[in-house]
């Protein structure tokens, strides 16, 4: 990703305003690149660049096909196209079609043709500044996000004719709108090409459709069970709080006037519902996960103990910062493999992606 | 890429237009180091203190509300 500031510029008619500006390098007829610096226009269907430019990277200019420009304004300025080799960042490199004008009285312009609809071009006026980076997808990838997008449609169409329980229907919508967050928050890593965090949000979905599949075998029972089970989470979670007022914030819950009148409310409810999550002989402990079994069991329950092995060990490892998820990829077994296992190497090994990686 | 300069013209963007408005200019190392009318011009007083090629130029636009169609 390159990041490229924008300018004050005075105007007619609206006083100062942003312009969006970038940088690009271009190759010259000698193989060498030269930086310019330009008005990024995406009102203009092909980048436009002044005569003088020609001459410069030593281009025979009237050798380029010859079109007509139009300012708004209605002048009209002959120019030839070259398609150039350009770079955007370090890493995005290749051939742009450029209209070079004739003369000198034309800005010089980054418009759309081979720009914006080849990289993804990000104009944030928050920051006054445009980010340029390569595709989120390449073409191969695109066809399986679309057929990931078809599936999801027809699963959510099925999902509205499914004949369930209230109760079943908003605990399964839980699971669901959680999922949707999480692969909302996917996309946005891949579209910055972050993507190297993607196995803590694996784990994550992973264990969702897990408790979703539970639930769904025996749906009325699991979904009371599961909201039952938020009495035992806050009660655990504001006693542990309480009892050690260590920092600020739990002072402020230890010292809270609400305690009084809150705690045996949140203790009758745990009482209540304590008995169907206790655990081992005894019974004397209280499971800290609703359906009272660890993840590889309830993995083999729904008869994915399998996929527990190759993507939810693989994820929690890099989670939790395991030596062998933290080796570089290129030190791993499956590096060199083939592009499909690739995105597997990056799940059990090494960063993978474009981190930035600290020596 | 020469991001320093480029963030150099962006923070003097103000200053720059006040002086070379109309312009080709050539930035090396936070420093104007050619301007002409045409691209050649300043690139040719930008070699004379450097290496060809290690510098950004850029036309300084007189006129921000120009828009160009291009078909």
């Amino acid at each position: 990703m390159s990041v490229h500031k924008w300018r004050r510029r005075p105007t007619k008619h609206f006083g100062e305003v942003w312009v969006p500006f970038a940088q690009i390098e271009v190759q010259g007829a000698d193989d060498k690149f030269q930086a310019f610096s330009l008005q990024v226009d995406s009102g203009a269907v092909v980048s436009l660049l002044r005569r003088s430019v020609a001459d410069l990277l030593g281009l025979d200019l009237d050798s380029g096909r010859r079109i007509e420009v139009t300012s708004v304004g209605g002048g009209k300025t002959t120019a030839h196209v070259h398609e150039l080799l350009t770079r955007f960042a370090k890493t995005i490199e290749y051939p742009v079609p450029f209209a070079i004008a004739t003369t000198e009285h034309v800005p010089n312009l980054l418009g759309r043709l081979k720009v914006f609809d080849s990289l993804q071009v990000d104009f944030d006026g928050t920051v006054e500044e445009t980010r340029i980076t390569a595709p989120w997808l390449k073409p191969k990838d695109r066809r399986i996000w679309e057929f990931l997008i078809e599936t999801e449609k027809h699963i959510l169409a099925r999902w509205r004719t499914m004949e369930l329980p209230d109760v079943a229907r908003d605990v399964a919508c839980r699971f669901i709108n959680r999922s949707g967050q999480v692969l909302a928050s996917a996309v946005g890593l891949m579209k910055l090409h972050c993507c190297y965090a993607a196995p803590a949000l694996i784990r994550t979905m992973f264990e969702l459709a897990l408790q979703l599949h539970y639930l769904l075998d025996d749906p009325e029972a699991r979904a009371q069970k599961y909201l039952d089970f938020t009495h035992i989470t806050k009660f655990k979670r504001s006693s542990a709080l309480a009892a050690n007022p260590i920092g600020p914030i739990s002072r402020a819950v230890a010292a809270s006037p609400l305690r009084t009148e809150g705690e045996p409310r949140n203790r009758a409810e745990y009482d209540r519902v304590r008995p169907q999550f206790l655990k081992g002989k005894k019974k004397k402990n209280v499971w800290d996960k609703w359906y009272c079994m660890d993840a590889r069991k309830l993995a083999e329950q729904v008869g994915w103990g399998g996929e527990y092995q190759v993507v939810y060990t693989a994820c929690s490892a890099w989670a939790h910062g395991d030596p062998f998820s933290t080796e570089e990829i290129t030190a791993h077994p499956f590096a060199g493999s083939e592009v499909t296992l690739q995105p597997f190497a990056m799940l059990v090994s090494g960063n993978g992606g474009s981190c930035p990686v600290v020596r | 890429m020469r991001d320093d300069d480029f963030a150099w013209l962006a923070d003097n963007a103000p200053e720059l237009f006040r002086e070379y408005a109309g312009k080709w200019i050539a930035v090396r190392d936070g420093e104007v180091v050619g301007v002409g009318d045409t691209a050649t011009q300043a690139a040719e007083q930008a070699h004379e203190t450097g290496e060809a090629g290690d510098f950004i130029l850029e036309a300084v636009d007189a006129e921000a509300d120009v828009i160009y169609v291009c078909p």
